[in-house]
């Protein structure tokens, strides 16, 4: 595309094949910057890049948006990496590390021995985003001593504390560390399952006031 | 670029005048400049900023006063390269607020939210969670499940058109006309569920 001064305005045509590529992020860095400079003040313009601001925000803070298709993927398509599967793989390393930091942690004697297996069940809770939705488990080796349970964190949280209550006995956790995709990541022992409740309190956009959540599992 | 109409010369020179009044001292200039240009500021430094970044309104509200000042001062007189002035600044305070944060050895915007004040904006989180809900319905609305990967690879693992086309085998105009769709789609449900602040300033 030839740029034109940034004051002098386009025909509406043009202006939205230049919206068409800067909103799917097609335009050039220079581009970018110019065309940036030319809708600076035209309503109609930065309408268009606010709904899609709002659908960006609004899909990091409803992730996972798209766990499990509902319906087969159209004949023919080709496979292709799903966004679960490459969530997995981060949530595998966040596991590994939350691991390695868990075994200075977990030096309790009540915590089950053994090496981890390498595929132990995992539970996703939704419930600290958006609408309330009943846990995702992905079963993994019925015999792993292990679990790994991700908590979706709303986007902009902080988690403060956490703390699991294991038949009725508190036990502080360390205060994880949010993965890029917003998940808080743990590893616990596949003997709290069913007897064990977890508290978060988080702190939201930089309010001072925590919010203590529980999650049973 | 064949086809330009110079239907924006009044604002170009209203612009001018503008500038020209700020730099002799004229407060409803300054507004004027401030009604004009803040919507725009403000979505670009959405559009720079990581999503749901408490950060937004200080960044907009810092460029707007820094560029304000520079006007006062006489620093800028030329409409015809206002905007692209306007735009560099937002760039740049964007980049120098990650700077500073990669720096302080702090990867996420909570970081940065310890300290700031309390801004606590009840409304406005309600819009956040009523907002992923309706993307919720869009994305479950989608009868191709191919459809759904796309937008979440696109608006939440923020991969570019170009990697999603190739991996997924598909056209850039289906790509287009996905998103586009997905965009006009979501439009309607956030009018129709009532948020009308898609930004959180047009209420």
């Amino acid at each position: 595309m030839t740029e034109t001064p940034t004051t002098t305005a386009m025909s509406s045509w043009l202006e939205e094949a230049w919206l068409g590529r800067y909103l799917d992020r097609a335009l050039s860095p220079d581009e970018r910057d110019w065309f940036e400079a030319y809708m600076l003040d035209k309503v109609h313009l930065i309408e268009q890049v606010e709904v899609d601001n709002a659908l960006r925000d609004a899909a990091h803070a409803a992730a996972p948006l798209s766990v499990a298709p509902d319906r087969p993927a159209e004949p023919g398509a080709p496979p292709s990496r799903s966004p679960r599967r490459h969530l997995a793989r981060v949530l595998a390393l966040a596991a590994s590390f939350v691991l390695g930091v868990g075994l200075t942690w977990i030096g309790f004697d009540r915590l089950p021995s053994g090496v981890p297996a390498s595929n132990p069940t995992r539970i996703v809770y939704d419930t600290l985003r958006a609408q309330a939705s009943p846990p995702l488990v992905e079963r993994g080796d019925p015999q792993a001593p292990w679990i790994i349970v991700d908590i979706a964190v709303p986007s902009g949280a902080q988690i403060l504390s956490a703390q699991a209550v294991v038949a009725g006995e508190p036990t502080m956790l360390p205060i994880p560390a949010v993965s890029s995709e917003g998940f808080a990541t743990y590893l616990l022992p596949i003997a709290w399952q069913g007897r064990t409740k977890l508290r978060f309190d988080l702190r939201l956009h930089g309010r001072t006031e925590k919010t203590e959540l529980e999650l049973m599992f | 670029m064949t086809t330009v109409e110079n239907r924006d010369d009044s604002s170009t020179e209203s612009l001018q005048g503008v500038l020209e009044r700020i730099a002799t001292g004229d407060r409803a200039a300054e507004a004027a400049l401030l009604t004009r240009f803040q919507r725009g500021v403000r979505a670009l430094v959405v559009r720079h900023c990581r999503p749901g970044d408490v950060v937004v309104d200080d960044i907009a509200q810092d460029v707007l006063s820094a560029v304000l000042v520079r006007v006062r001062e006489g620093g800028i007189r030329d409409a015809q390269t206002f905007p692209a002035y306007l735009q560099t600044m937002i760039v740049r305070a964007t980049t120098a607020e990650y700077r500073k944060r990669r720096a302080r050895g702090e990867s996420l915007p909570i970081d940065v939210a310890d300290g700031l004040p309390d801004r606590s904006d009840p409304p406005a989180d309600l819009d956040s969670q009523r907002m992923a809900a309706q993307l919720r319905n869009l994305i479950a609305d989608l009868p191709v499940a191919r459809d759904r990967a796309l937008l979440s690879r696109f608006y939440l693992e923020e991969h570019s058109k170009e990697d999603i086309c190739v991996s997924m085998g598909i056209a850039d105009d289906h790509f287009h006309r996905v998103v586009h769709r997905a965009r006009v789609r979501f439009r309607a449900l956030l009018a129709q569920a009532g948020i009308v602040s898609l930004a959180g300033r047009d209420k």
